[in-house]
């Protein structure tokens, strides 16, 4: 019990705060955080509340807000269109403040975990990996989401609101 | 055992207001112990390995006068592949609402998007089978 209050102590994040490991990307319609964290790390995002006690990797997609996106949307996102570049220098929590829920995540868990969130209510010892694309029923628009985890420096996302010309 | 996993299942039933409100797509892969309700409200217990994929799509917010609502309007273009926990590749393509009938009517710009999300421009029955191919890349 002391071993893991100590262990507990000492690595401790909530969200992207704390002893975590924070990288952010973008490109001209989305956010890309992606999170790394030993010991226990706490989220707090609806889609994905919960806590988890072992290694924790998140990778979130958020829309960027209206003003940020194309000035002309293509009619089908090309790859450049979807490529990501890193945001260097930058506090993620600063950058999508004002943000709404993820759009698209990618989950791993390995420990002991604790979820309640709108994709799932549960415990969970042992691993877990999880995707998921989450969209409003009044959503009226176009995302794309490319993820391999063997090369997840090459996420492609596209995230356009309000439909095509 | 059925009281804790009816529990389970209500908590998001509640959170979620009864009715899905939100499009979804999940793949979701375990090894050990998870006791769990997913988003589609149904309960597991699971001890080993297991893995899930599905796709949600709710009703159309109701009109005043309507008795039932259809589907909401969707076209998408999905790639999942799951290798044990290791190996994931999660490709999709979605477009809702008005956007799903531009995006169907363009045959160039759909197929553009259908190279982009199964890895190679192949007829459609092919994408993504060919012998020594990566699914998904």
């Amino acid at each position: 019990m002391i071993a893991l209050t100590l262990y507990l102590c000492t690595g401790c994040a909530v969200n992207d705060r704390g002893l975590v490991t924070t990288r952010l990307y973008e490109n001209d319609t989305a956010y890309v955080l992606r999170l790394e964290a030993w010991g226990g790390h706490l989220i707090t995002n609806t889609v994905d509340a919960g806590l988890t006690i072992g290694r924790s990797r998140r990778l979130y997609v958020y829309p960027k807000p209206a003003g940020a996106q194309l000035a002309v949307p293509p009619a089908f996102p090309s790859e450049t269109d979807t490529r990501l570049r890193e945001v260097p220098g930058i506090k993620a929590g600063a950058a999508l403040g004002a943000s709404s829920d993820p759009v698209a995540l990618v989950t791993e868990d390995a420990g002991l975990a604790l979820h309640l969130n709108r994709l799932r209510t549960g415990v969970l010892l042992g691993a877990r990996s999880a995707s998921a694309l989450l969209l409003p029923r009044d959503f009226n628009g176009v995302l794309l989401f490319k993820y391999d985890s063997e090369n997840s420096n090459e996420t492609n996302v596209y995230y356009l609101k309000g439909g095509y010309p | 055992m059925t009281r804790p996993l009816l529990l389970f299942g209500l908590v998001p039933a509640l959170l979620g207001g009864c009715q899905a409100t939100h499009l979804l797509y999940v793949s979701d892969t375990v090894l050990g112990i998870d006791v769990a309700a997913s988003a589609e409200g149904t309960g597991h217990l699971i001890f080993g390995y297991d893995r899930e994929t599905f796709a949600l799509v709710p009703r159309k917010e109701k009109e005043e006068d309507d008795n039932e609502s259809d589907a909401m309007s969707l076209s998408a273009v999905s790639c999942v592949y799951a290798d044990g926990l290791q190996e994931v590749r999660f490709n999709h393509f979605v477009a809702t609402g008005p956007s799903a009938m531009f995006v169907t009517e363009d045959e160039t710009g759909y197929a553009t998007i259908r190279a982009a999300i199964f890895g190679k421009e192949a007829p459609l029955e092919k994408q993504g089978q060919e012998q020594g191919d990566r699914p998904c890349d």
